[in-house]
């Protein structure tokens, strides 16, 4: 599938919101006393996280499209995402996340509980991976 | 002094002021406890100081209901008729009820006592001293209670729970020095319970007959019966006692042997975490020595929450665990598939796998009528009906268990801890590790009112003047705690009841 966007920009985009989302997580709980530290980028993993993102699209084919998943995750256009700051990327992803989890907009991925943003977030990686 | 029964002689009949039916933790905690006011006590029990094959066929029985499919030998394995009884295989985890425990919540069936955790909390203390744990009774001992574990921030609806881990469970053996050299106390070991004998009107305990598994019978008659043979033990006696006889002791109302609950307790999932949990969380890291004891954490839901959600009280109990890898491609990549884990920096050395847990659910369930001991119709080496137990799990039940581990894998969301994978399901089939706790409670349960259970506040027997039970039978609702402690309270405040009494 071939999408508008070019990914390096937008995996670029993405990959900057996810080393934000994680350290924010840190930030929240420190288990055991063991200090946080933020480093390391969710994409570089992104083969795995396009298999979650597979089990989404899966479940779910009618979303294999990376305008719809971006408009369900920030509701903008790709083309506003854009030009979107990074830090509103961000905090949309991370607060969307919260939410779904917090008003059980959850499902199952091999068992798992993932959020629906979280999933749609690892379809997006998943078409871009198999569709640039 | 000890008494072997064996070699009483048949048909001897025999009287003492108070006789305590079973020597488990009930009936030892109020024996020695009333040893101090001169009066004369028969403590008898069942087994002797070993186990025997002869002795553990009386525990044979049948059972109904899915709960058993996996744990065919549960009547056989959480019970023991031995001096001391289950406090010889009980693993001596200790925690008082919670508040919430005693009250009336309209989404649990039955579920309120007559009495609150105030009223036990004196008690709670004083057999926390018997069990060498701390932080319970001031008086004793400054230690704090342990520390309780920290998973998810304060500000959510989860709490942590601290168990102790008592190394003075034995209480037989740490009890006979002193019932041996006692006066006042005679132990009859050997002694089955078979037969209470009413008076015409069924107010007054006459005499209860006992035999030996050689033959033997013989009566005690006392002013006071305490029967604490064991919450299903309890049960049985009692209804081979109103069967074939126009005796209905203890069941005027048709209570008695209904209402039996056991905990549900079942591998409930697996978390990834990117950090290792709370060392007093963890089951295998809180294997700590402190003081004396051992600690051991959990998770559970604020009282508050519970209330709010109108959920049963359940706990989650974390295990370390290398056997449980993630090795299917898919199931890893979801599992891995967080953020968190990104953060390599604070892997373990040497891989890159996550902290993965595996956690057992541990969870009251619902008192139902329905839920009960009867009689079945093979007899026993005695001549005894053997027990039959129906144990099933509600829709209510299962929509809670269900209920609770999504909470908490929102929880875990919400916060970005981890990841949960769930493997209770409300409509799945029940795992082949699911079983009972052991915890055997209901069947002569504690109501205020004589027409809803069998005995009253002060585990009397609603209109029998002379005849109380102990144990985990006269639970009503059973908490998400190992209810020995609870059991030793009760006893404990009996004691004092009687002693009150005495004087």
């Amino acid at each position: 599938m071939k999408t508008n966007i070019d990914r390096r920009t937008f995996v670029a985009k993405l990959n900057k919101a996810s080393v934000a989302l994680a350290c924010l997580g840190m930030g929240v709980v420190s288990v055991s006393g063991v200090s946080p530290r933020s480093g390391g980028s969710l994409l570089r993993e992104e083969k795995i996280d396009a298999v979650a993102g597979e089990l989404y699209l899966e479940k779910f084919p009618e979303e294999r499209s990376v305008e719809l998943l971006v408009k369900k995750i920030w509701d903008k256009s790709l083309e506003d995402l854009e030009t979107t700051s990074q830090e509103a990327i961000e905090d949309v992803l991370c607060n969307t996340i919260r939410r779904d989890f917090r008003e059980e907009q959850v499902l199952s991925l091999a068992g798992w509980l993932v959020s629906r943003s979280e999933a749609r977030f690892f379809a997006i990686q998943s078409i871009l991976i198999k569709g640039i | 002094m000890i008494i072997d029964s064996r070699e009483i002689e048949d048909g001897a009949s025999f009287w003492t002021d108070v006789c305590v039916i079973g020597s488990g933790a009930a009936g030892l905690t109020f024996a020695k406890e009333i040893l101090g006011t001169g009066r004369e006590i028969f403590l008898m029990e069942s087994g002797g100081h070993l186990t025997s094959p002869e002795a553990d066929d009386l525990n044979v029985g049948t059972l109904e209901g899915e709960m058993f499919d996996y744990y065919q030998d549960y009547l056989l394995k959480e019970r023991i008729r031995v001096y001391g009884g289950s406090t010889n295989i009980w693993e001596g985890v200790c925690l008082p009820l919670q508040e919430i425990d005693f009250e009336e919540r309209e989404w649990m069936p039955n579920s309120a006592w007559p009495i609150s955790k105030s009223d036990l909390d004196p008690y709670y203390a004083r057999a926390a001293n018997y069990l060498g744990i701390h932080g319970y009774d001031k008086s004793v001992s400054d230690d704090p209670s342990p520390i309780a574990p920290r998973m998810l921030p304060e500000e959510t609806e989860w709490e942590g729970l601290a168990f102790h881990m008592s190394n003075q469970r034995r209480l037989g053996i740490q009890f006979e020095e002193e019932l041996k050299n006692a006066e006042n106390l005679k132990l009859h070991l050997h002694a089955n319970a078979i037969l209470f004998e009413g008076n015409e009107n069924g107010s007054k305990i006459e005499a209860v007959e006992f035999a030996t598994l050689e033959g033997r019978r013989f009566k005690v008659k006392a002013n006071l019966f305490v029967l604490a043979a064991g919450g299903m033990e309890n049960c049985r006696i009692l209804l081979n006692s109103n069967a074939d006889t126009d005796q209905n002791i203890g069941n005027q109302y048709d209570n008695l042997g209904r209402y039996f609950m056991d905990q549900f307790h079942t591998p409930g999932g697996r978390v990834v975490l990117p950090n290792p949990l709370d060392d007093h969380l963890s089951y295998d890291r809180a294997l700590s020595e402190s003081h004396g004891y051992i600690k051991m954490g959990a998770l559970s839901l604020k009282q508050s929450a519970q209330r709010r959600h109108r959920i049963s009280n359940q706990t989650l109990i974390f295990q370390e665990t290398s056997k449980f890898k993630i090795d299917d491609e898919r199931n890893r990549a979801v599992a891995s598939s967080m953020p968190l884990f990104e953060k390599k920096s604070v892997r373990r050395r040497d891989t890159k796998t996550p902290f993965v847990y595996w956690f057992r659910l541990k969870s009251e369930v619902g008192a139902t009528p329905d839920n009960r001991i009867t009689l079945g119709e093979e007899k026993d080496a005695l001549g005894v009906r053997r027990l039959h137990l129906c144990w099933k799990l509600s829709e209510d039940d299962r929509r809670m268990f269900a209920r609770f581990t999504r909470m908490f894998g929102n929880a875990l969301g919400e916060h970005f801890i981890g990841r949960l994978q769930e493997w209770y399901t409300e409509n799945g089939k029940l795992s082949k590790h699911t079983k009972g706790h052991g915890h055997q409670l209901g069947g002569t349960r504690m109501h205020a009112d004589p027409r809803k259970g069998v005995v009253d506040a002060n585990c009397s027997v609603h209109g029998v003047t002379n005849f109380k039970i102990l144990g985990g039978s006269v639970f009503p609702s059973g908490g998400n705690t190992n209810p020995t402690m609870t059991i030793m309270a009760l006893a404990i405040r009996m004691a004092d009841q009687f002693k009150k009494g005495v004087s």
